[in-house]
């Protein structure tokens, strides 16, 4: 286990420098870019020696190394404040927006695909695989449209747009969370019931399956206990890949309904060219999801013991 | 991190991958196959011949004809500009479709380069997959957006981004089936024979990891067009008057009340592409390995 | 005449495929009775293994079908018993162990989860108690340091030691037939010994019967009593052991015999039946051997052959040999 950690540091290293060449990949020069197409030169040369563009290559990426070590993830211009503040403002709707829909993703994904995979081949299988195939081809942004149109403009259910923190009560959050939710575990139902479907296949057709039946085992405890168990590896892989599918989609889901989350945070950065604000963002986004993909990695070890200790 | 799922995939498929005549003759015969072939085919056509099937001008602005709903004259109806939408989806057809197979031929030839050299080389393995997973702790969608940010809102860019992005799953993909491949008895009797590791990386190793990787870009195929779509509605991808369909939809979601058809064609549009590039990738994975779709 | 343990009579089992369906057992009769060893034999593909299957009906429901036929144990025909009935016999009643005892047995839990499973269902032990049985079974099958291995995990265990504990699993609740598909199959020649001497002295001792199944003429030949031999999906002889390899009638069974090189046989080449066994979806009129048969004549082509007994406890479905034979004797 502790290999894994070992594992991390180079990849955290790598992002880290990855990240400071976001910058270096603008053609052109940064501080110009920054600054505006219609500053001063004096201007120019003030946003140069503000961010340290000034300095040789190396020495700015030791800077920007050292800083990263020190919990520093830079400023944003726009803002006015550090990186990491103005991403831990934001947390709250983001986390919420991915918890309630990761909570609800991973219950009806893993019992549809059980379902279609138990009753494969029958009309049970394809209505399911044919909703996680709509699940999966239908554009978020599209249908999340579609979805305040109908809930919110027609229906008047839900508001169109803006978050309501918890403060301000249960049902307020919950409303102007619950579509966006929704929307955001569509495409993970069908992801994950396709997975859990095609694990849960390959298990059921295993020998140890046969023998649970031949020794009486009730069909509910064959499936329930032996089959889900060694599905689980498998869907514990998928819930690593989900939770990153959802922080990536909020940013999208974020957009279409207003939600001061992370993800709208980062592309109102990109248009209003708050560069520092991006990269540090994706900074820390990247370090979460190594810590996630970690997380992944033990849980998967502690679910088959076959990793274990050899 | 965890190449178990990608690996019992890609090992099973690069087992069980069928040969020769009898493979087209099941292809043909089924039914998930001939349909989402047949719409991406349709698709392509209608991207193809765009300018044959709608002689207008997609971005011709007209003033006067602005608002139409969907009529024998305009079959999707016109926009806020006057323009006809059904033009400019046929055409929206054009550049979506090209950023997908650009994304996929380009990622896809990468990927199976530097998955094989992953496979081959010990040494290089260890930095080339750390690189990878350091791409992959970032959603695709949140890499493209910054790639295609930085690079400005064009269609390059967003070929960039998004190739840049699925590199990584790819790798891992190729990677997988090589090393399966490569403790398989025909590669040791090549290499007992003599052949050089030139040849039996290109002769053996690759071929067999193609099957896997086949199926992952049709995959990445939908992903490429969903995720254009997403980046040019977000705007930071392709910007009108060049259409996509996308940014159809960004420039029609303020009329969504008055003018619902210019929003909701384009996205039927997108459905009905990724719908089928899923189709078949399900298809030819079920030929691959015909247990995950439960064939028996 | 004491009633059999298990009889099956006329059991024909069907195979979906793309064209339609398939026959892969064809109308087989046998009998088990109380405290025998069974053997089946016969090649794969000769439907050996999904006659067993279909005893306890673990064949795959959506693929399968058995049109005609009634297995009878205790008086009930279990191809005509509810779910629940099937279940209580599983196990409890009839057991069942399979070839290959790493894939057989669930990777994720351990040895002593899968062997109570069946104490819980069947004895209602929990707990201690079951726990105490565990480690007693898994004395039984003679595997060393009990307590311990009970908490092992299959993928520690040797191919040998998986198997005894899926015999410990399949015995744990003294079933009174247990079914045996190729259990040596999948092991090293020297375990093979070991694991049918266990099963022979486990015999013994729960006084259960055994079905025992394999392709091994070696295996039927030291284990079992009498012997049933299948080609093709039927039954073509069934003898008393000894007498089956004294004396075999069926051309095929001769054939098999044959087939087994003799450390003391000066032939410079080892026998062989020519042509290769019929696919299940090859329709042949007649006998099913008749393609490959070195004494064939006309009218073995054109009629199926019936079983006939040739002396007792033996039959074979070779007319024409029969003949042969009885003329011989006179």
């Amino acid at each position: 286990m502790a290999l894994k950690f070992l594992q991390a540091v180079p990849v955290i290293v790598i992002i880290s420098i990855l990240a400071f060449l976001l910058l270096s990949l603008l053609p052109g020069d940064p501080a110009i870019i920054i600054a505006g197409e219609q500053a001063s030169p004096a201007a120019v040369e003030q946003v140069r020696r503000q961010l340290g563009l000034d300095r040789p290559f190396f020495e700015q990426l030791a800077i920007w190394l050292f800083n990263l070590a020190r919990g520093d993830f830079g400023s944003s211009l726009i803002l006015h404040q550090s990186v990491l503040s103005a991403v831990v403002e934001r947390l709250p709707v983001t986390l919420s927006l991915a918890a309630l829909s990761i909570s609800f993703t991973i219950p009806v994904g893993v019992l549809l695909g059980s379902v279609a995979a138990y009753f494969r081949r029958t009309w049970i299988d394809s209505l399911v695989m044919t909703t996680a195939l709509l699940g999966v081809s239908i554009p978020a942004f599209w249908i999340a449209i579609l979805g305040v149109i109908l809930f919110s403009v027609q229906l008047g259910w839900v508001p169109s747009s803006g978050f309501a923190p918890i403060s301000q009560g249960v049902r307020p959050w919950f409303s102007s969370i619950a579509l966006p939710a929704l929307i955001l575990s569509l495409f993970q139902i069908g992801f994950l019931s396709r997975m859990t479907r095609s694990a849960m296949l390959d298990v059921l057709g295993q020998d140890y399956i046969r023998t649970a039946r031949a020794k009486g085992l009730s069909e509910w405890r064959t499936v329930g206990k032996h089959a889900l168990r060694n599905a689980l590896i498998l869907i514990i892989t998928a819930t690593g890949i989900l939770l990153s599918a959802a922080i990536g989609g909020s940013v999208i889901i974020e957009q279409v309904f207003a939600l001061p989350g992370i993800g709208r945070m980062v592309v109102q950065a990109i248009m209003a060219r708050d560069y520092p604000l991006v990269q540090g963002t994706m900074l820390i986004l990247g370090f979460t999801f190594v810590m996630i993909n970690l997380t992944v990695d033990i849980l998967y070890t502690l679910a088959d013991p076959r990793v274990r200790h050899d | 991190m965890t190449d178990v799922g990608l690996g019992s995939l890609a090992t099973a498929s690069v087992i069980a991958a069928p040969r020769g005549h009898g493979t087209l003759r099941r292809l043909l015969r089924h039914r998930s196959f001939m349909i989402g072939f047949s719409v991406i085919l349709l698709l392509t056509l209608a991207a193809v011949l765009a300018p044959l099937i709608s002689p207008v001008d997609p971005s011709a602005m007209r003033v006067r004809l602005r608002f139409r709903p969907p009529s024998s004259q305009f079959l999707f109806g016109t926009d806020m500009f006057g323009r006809d939408v059904f033009t400019r989806v046929l055409y929206g057809a054009r550049v979506s479709l090209f950023v997908g197979i650009a994304v996929c031929v380009i990622s896809g030839l990468c990927s199976a380069i530097i998955g094989v050299i992953a496979a081959q080389f010990r040494k290089l393995d260890g930095a080339i997959m750390r690189l990878m997973d350091a791409l992959m702790s970032f959603p695709a969608i949140l890499l493209a957006l910054g790639i295609a940010a930085a690079l400005g809102p064009r269609v390059s860019s967003v070929i960039i981004a998004l190739t840049v992005a699925y590199i990584p799953a790819g790798v891992r993909i190729v990677r997988a089936a090589a090393l399966t491949v490569r403790e398989m008895d025909f590669v040791h009797a090549a290499q007992v024979s003599g052949a050089s590791s030139l040849r039996i990386v290109t002769w053996h190793i690759l071929p067999n990891c193609l099957s896997p990787l086949l199926v992952h870009l049709t995959f990445i195929f939908a992903y490429a067009m969903l995720a254009e779509a997403a980046l040019s509605f977000l705007g930071v991808g392709i910007q009108p008057p060049i259409a996509s369909w996308g940014n159809i939809i960004a420039e029609g979601r303020d009329y969504a009340t008055e003018a619902w058809w210019v929003m909701l064609f384009p996205g039927i549009a997108i459905s009905l592409a990724a719908l089928s590039l899923n189709l078949l990738g399900d298809a030819l994975g079920d030929m691959l390995d015909p247990r995950l779709k439960g064939g028996e | 005449m004491i009633m059999p343990l298990l009889s099956v009579r006329n059991l024909t089992v069907q195979f979906r495929v793309d064209s339609g369906w398939v026959t892969a057992v064809d109308d087989v009769s046998l009998d088990v009775g109380e405290g025998d060893c069974v053997g089946i034999v016969g090649e794969s593909g000769s439907g050996k293994s999904v006659t067993a299957l279909s005893i306890l009906r673990l064949h795959q429901r959506a693929t399968t079908r058995i049109p005609s036929g009634t297995i009878t144990y205790q008086g009930q025909d279990l191809l005509r018993e509810r779910g629940s009935t099937m279940r209580r016999i599983r196990g409890s009643e009839i057991a069942m162990i399979f070839q290959d005892p790493m894939s057989s047995l669930n990777p994720v839990l351990t040895i002593a989860d899968q062997i109570s499973e069946t104490l819980r269902q069947h004895q209602g032990l929990t707990g201690v108690a079951a726990r105490k049985r565990v480690v007693e079974l898994l004395g039984l099958v003679r595997i060393p340091d009990a307590t311990r291995r009970a908490d092992d995990y299959p993928h520690r265990l040797s191919g040998g030691m998986r198997q005894r504990v899926m015999i410990a699993m399949a015995i744990a609740c003294k079933p009174r037939l247990l079914i045996a598909d190729e259990p040596t199959t999948a092991l090293d020649v020297t375990i093979q010994a070991q694991i049918l001497e266990l099963l022979r002295d486990l015999r013994k001792e729960l006084k259960m019967s055994v079905m025992l199944i394999s392709h091994d003429l070696g295996v039927i030949a030291e284990f079992a009593q009498s012997v049933i031999v299948m080609y093709a999906g039927r039954v073509v002889e069934e003898a008393p052991v000894a007498q089956l390899f004294r004396r075999p009638v069926h051309p095929y069974t001769v054939g098999l015999i044959a087939a087994v090189p003799k450390l003391d046989s000066d032939a410079p080449r080892l026998a062989t039946i020519a042509g290769r066994i019929p696919g299940p979806q090859e329709i042949i009129v007649g006998c099913r051997f008749s393609p490959r048969c070195a004494l064939v004549q006309p009218r073995c082509r054109d009629e199926p052959p019936l079983m006939q007994p040739v002396s007792d406890g033996q039959s074979a479905r070779c007319p024409p040999r029969i003949l042969v034979l009885g003329e011989r004797h006179g």
